[in-house]
């Protein structure tokens, strides 16, 4: 964990551990719904009625200890990113598990997220910790410009101007209107935008028509 | 090879999860046995005869690659498929190195884990 930030390190080494506990309770849960539903084949014609009620409480156990696992599996590799100062990252894959793992917050926003298929998505080496609060920053400020129902749209377009790039866009015109460039660059939260910019030597630029945001990624 | 005469060996130090599964592994007609950690496993392997070994990868004390190891020093032809955390690839890839058959993730599905349990016995 050398030249991280303690705190941060601290954090992602106890919440990679609780989510590794966490993830062996719901294996134990997962295991017993199995043997429930074992026990319950066996004993169908014993069961009437209720052996139908019983499976479909026994798939209801199944799909949220999945869903379990899939949120904690994702924390878990999340909290791991504090233990590198730099590592590589493909931008597709960052960009869904931070997606992901942020979707109730970005809701909350009364905004929806998309994120468009890549198969060509290019890699690069940042810091993995500080590249996910880019990314939230980003989105979050777009979700602050925006009015209720907007779909944020998120790509990464391929092009030889900018190898390492990442879109965010809004689908309505009406957004960030008000927001002109001189506004733009003394809010609180784009100057937070350009600092952590700085620190891994990306940019961020606005776009618009549709508003958004170019971020371009070294 | 038929499922009444395959021993099977589990190591793990979530006892919960290991009996579950070992009864689960019973109601299917193999005979299942508990290990709660690397080191009573390896002495399990030393002292009886098992046709393959479900081995958990993260375990305080002697932990699953470190198992693998001395398992192979016992009995390099015995079986072993790891048991990882969701998303653990690289030590699922790393057992796989030093002499694993496989790995699966937990939560197990209970057929793909038969499955891979008579591919290992068969391949042996």
């Amino acid at each position: 964990m050398k030249n991280i930030n303690g705190k941060a390190a601290f954090s992602g080494m106890v919440t990679a551990s609780v989510t590794h506990e966490l993830q062996n309770v719901l294996a134990i849960i997962k295991e017993n719904a199995g043997l429930m539903e074992d026990i319950l084949h066996m004993n169908q014609k014993d069961m009437s009625g209720s052996g139908d009620r019983l499976q479909k409480c026994i798939e209801s156990i199944k799909k949220q200890t999945y869903r379990g696992v899939g949120l904690t599996s994702g924390l878990n590799q999340f909290a791991h990113t504090a233990d590198h100062a730099l590592m590589q990252i493909n931008l597709y894959d960052t960009v869904k598990k931070l997606v992901f793992l942020t979707q109730r917050l970005i809701t909350k926003r009364g905004v929806e997220l998309l994120l468009l298929d890549s198969d060509q998505s290019p890699s690069i080496t940042t810091d993995p910790l500080l590249f996910y609060n880019l990314l939230f920053l980003c989105i979050n400020y777009i979700a602050e410009e925006s009015c209720p129902k907007t779909v944020i749209q998120v790509s990464i377009p391929i092009s030889s101007i900018h190898p390492a790039g990442i879109q965010f866009e809004c689908n309505t015109q009406d957004v960030g209107s008000d927001s002109s460039a001189r506004q733009i660059s003394l809010s609180p939260k784009w100057i937070e935008i350009t600092k952590i910019c700085d620190q891994i030597n990306a940019t961020a630029d606005i776009i618009t028509e549709p508003f958004g945001i170019f971020l371009t990624c070294s | 090879m038929n499922n009444e005469k395959i021993k099977i060996l589990l190591i793990d130090d979530e006892e919960e999860f290991a009996s579950t599964l070992a009864e689960r592994l019973e109601l299917r007609g193999y005979v299942a046995k508990i290990a709660k950690g690397g080191e009573s496993g390896i002495s399990l392997i030393a002292h009886e005869s098992f046709d393959i070994v479900l081995l958990d990868l993260m375990m305080p004390g002697l932990n699953g690659l470190d198992t693998l190891k001395q398992i192979k020093i016992i009995n390099k032809h015995l079986p072993v498929i790891l048991l990882t955390g969701h998303g653990s690839v690289q030590g699922g890839t790393e057992g796989m190195r030093i002499g694993a058959f496989d790995f699966l993730m937990k939560p197990l599905d209970i057929k793909k884990l038969i499955k891979k349990i008579q591919l290992a016995i068969n391949n042996e």
